[in-house]
Order: structure tokens, then sequence, then C-alpha cells
């Protein structure tokens, strides 16, 4: 069997078997089909190859079972609630590590602030204290925990009491928990939600 | 629920995302319908066996729960081989079975095309299947998703993790070698 030294109505001619050319393409390929003998033996072997692909596996699908496993239509909340219990677990999680960034940053804004600084104004929460450890680890699970626990602070920089600067060992943490996610197309955290839970708590807790 | 096109025109598959997303559930069941036996298929040329229907499930379920991440640049079709691929290869990774490998594509073709002898009858097919079987594992998965499923080079490279050249030329070698098969 030889090759047409047409190249480009060879590479067309699995689009022609799929038909997935427009008029103008299937006809001008089919002409050259119909008056060329390597180019019609191709086309007759990739259609007994097809044949030959399909019968190897004859797939008997449950469609109205995979129906019933997705998720439900309509928002977020629902694409949350898939099937199986680790996606929810998984977005909180994000969350949470989300949140304990955002929280870090601000725990070093405030304490860099005027009201922040040596004069005793009570600290943004941090992980140090066991009661405010407790309310986080309750709510975000180990993850924020761990990320929260204060990391030996650089020398030259204050922050806030507890959380300081997220250190190395805190980013591996949370970069592993990310990089464990396989084979899961991301799902967008409602980081607002967390940030706005914990800019609550945090705030109210202060006193 | 908006009325269905015309008979024998299909709704594009965007259309019925968007569907889905403002509610209607029937456009999920129009689009598991159209792709579920090509990723079962999918799933099988790449030496999964018993657990197809599980990766097919996985696979739809995991597709629905981020089509906020779907930008359309693929087909629907493409993604969902994308992520089909990567959960067979998981399954491989976790398997630790004897008959099973770490990785897509070793010493699958002879498995696959034992249990093709036992479906095909007529001696043509049984030449097709020989020839096929003489193909490594990456010329059958390229072939195989141009043929089957008439993937675009472009689109192959994006389910394989190749370039549009490479899936070109391991197309191409397949089909020399296909031919060759059948020529002996």
């Amino acid at each position: 069997m030889t090759d047409c030294p047409n190249v480009e109505v060879r590479e067309l001619l699995p689009e022609l078997l799929h038909e997935g050319l427009d008029a103008a393409a299937r006809q001008r390929v089919e002409r050259h089909v119909a008056t060329c003998g390597d180019c019609a033996a191709e086309l007759a072997l990739l259609h007994d190859a097809r044949t030959a692909l399909r019968a190897s596996y004859r797939p008997r699908v449950d469609t109205a079972a995979i129906v019933a496993a997705l998720p439900r239509p309509g928002g977020r909340a629902s694409l949350l609630r898939g099937a199986g219990s680790a996606r929810p677990r998984v977005a909180w999680r994000i969350a949470a590590a989300v949140a304990a960034i955002a929280l870090g940053g601000l725990s070093f804004t405030v304490a860099r602030s005027p009201f922040g600084a040596s004069s005793g104004a009570p600290a943004v929460a941090s992980g140090g204290d066991s009661g405010e450890a407790a309310a986080v680890s309750a709510v975000f699970g180990e993850t924020a925990l761990a990320v929260a626990t204060p990391a030996p602070r650089p020398v030259g920089l204050t922050a806030g009491d507890g959380l300081g600067d997220l250190g190395d060992r805190q980013l591996e943490t949370l970069l592993g928990e990310l990089d464990r996610l396989e084979a899961a197309p991301a799902v967008e955290p409602d980081a607002l939600t967390g940030t706005r839970l914990v800019a609550g708590t945090t705030t109210g807790s202060e006193d | 629920m908006r009325a269905d096109r015309a008979p024998g025109v299909e709704t594009p598959d965007l259309e019925l995302i968007a569907r889905w997303r403002d509610g209607d559930e029937r456009a999920a069941t129009i689009l598991v319908e159209r792709h579920a036996n090509a990723v079962a298929r999918y799933a099988a040329s790449l030496g999964e066996r018993d657990g197809v229907d599980e990766v097919v499930q996985d696979t739809f379920v995991r597709a629905f729960g981020s089509l906020d991440t779907f930008r359309g640049d693929s087909s629907l079709r493409t993604w969902l081989f994308t992520i089909a691929r990567r959960l067979v290869l998981d399954r491989r990774r976790n398997a630790r079975r004897s008959r099973e490998v770490g990785e897509l594509g070793e010493g699958d073709a002879s498995t696959e095309y034992d249990a093709l002898d036992g479906l095909i009858a007529r001696e043509a097919q049984a030449r097709m299947a020989g020839a096929l079987a003489r193909l490594t594992p990456t010329q059958r998965e390229v072939f195989a998703l141009r043929v089957n499923d008439g993937l675009s080079y472009k689109e192959i490279a994006t389910v394989v993790g190749t370039t549009e050249g490479a899936a070109r030329v391991h197309y191409h070698n397949a089909l020399r070698t296909v031919k060759e098969g059948l020529d002996d």
C-alpha cells in the first residue's frame, strides 16, 4: 500500500470519515478520493480500523447512574455538594489556608499600624492563644491551625502577637495540601466568605 | 425548559452547559448520553478493564463539579478525555497489582487485543486487529483518538500531553505500521 503524495488531502481523510468537513471541503476531498487509488485504500483502512477499535470494547454505560451522581446545577454551593465527601472538605481546607494567609497579613498590618505597636493594643487573634486556637481549629480544621501557629519571626520585623509572617515551613505545609489535590480540577474556594468570617471573629475577640 | 432544536440538529455542548448551570438537569443527561460511550471506549483503550464504569462516572462528576473552569477553548470531549486519562493514570499508580503497571502503555497492546480476537469473526477484521496490535501504546492512543474519535492533532496533543507536531508524527507512524501489518 503506497501513500498518495497529496498530503493535504490525506490529512483530511479522518475528518471525512467522521463527517467533520464543511460542504466545500467534503466535495473536494471526495472528488480526489474518487480518482486516487491510494487515498481510497487509506480511507477504507481508516474505516476498518475504526470498526476494529470499536469492536474491542463495547461500552454499556449506565447513563442514569452517572447523572444521579452529578452535582446539582445552579451556583457554587451546589457545585460543592458533589458526589463524595472529599470535595466540601477540600474546599474548606483551601478556604482555611487562604484565610490563614490573609489573617497573617492582617496581623502584620495591625502590628505595624499606630494602633498595633508596643502600646499594648490587643493583637489580632492568633493561634498562640489556646482559647482562640481551639476556636480556629474547630472552625477551620487542623490545616488552618498549623499554618496559623506562630513561626520564628524574621529578625528586624515586628508582627502581631502569635501570628507573624508565615515561615517557609508553614508555606510548604499549605502548598503540600494543595499539591495533594490530584486529578481534581480546581474548585474555586469561597475565599470571601472565609475572610469575612475570620475578620468578624477576629475583631470581635480582640478585647 | 427551552425548546430543543429541530430533529437531527444537535444542541452545542456549550449551550447545554449553560442550560445546566441555569438549572436544567435534563441538559446533563444529554451531555452524558452524548459523551459517555466515547469516554468509556477511551478509558478501555488505555487498558482500563474492570474499572471503566467507575472511571466514566468519576470523569463526569469531576467535570460537572468544575464546569466553571471549562472555558471552551477545547471541545468538551477533549476536556473529558483529559480528565479520564488523568484518572486512569492515578488508578494505575494506586493499584499496585501485578498485572497492571505504573505508567500508561506498557504491555497493554497484547492484553487488549487478545480479548479482541474473541469478538471478531471475519478474517479481515482479525488482520486489522493484528496490525493494530503492532502499534506502540502511544501510537495506539494517538491513532485511536484520531480515527476512532475524530480528534484534531491539537486536541490529541491536549489530551495526551504532547505537542501538535508530535501527535501528527505519532499518527503517521501508526498509520504506516498498520499498513505494513496489513501488507504482511
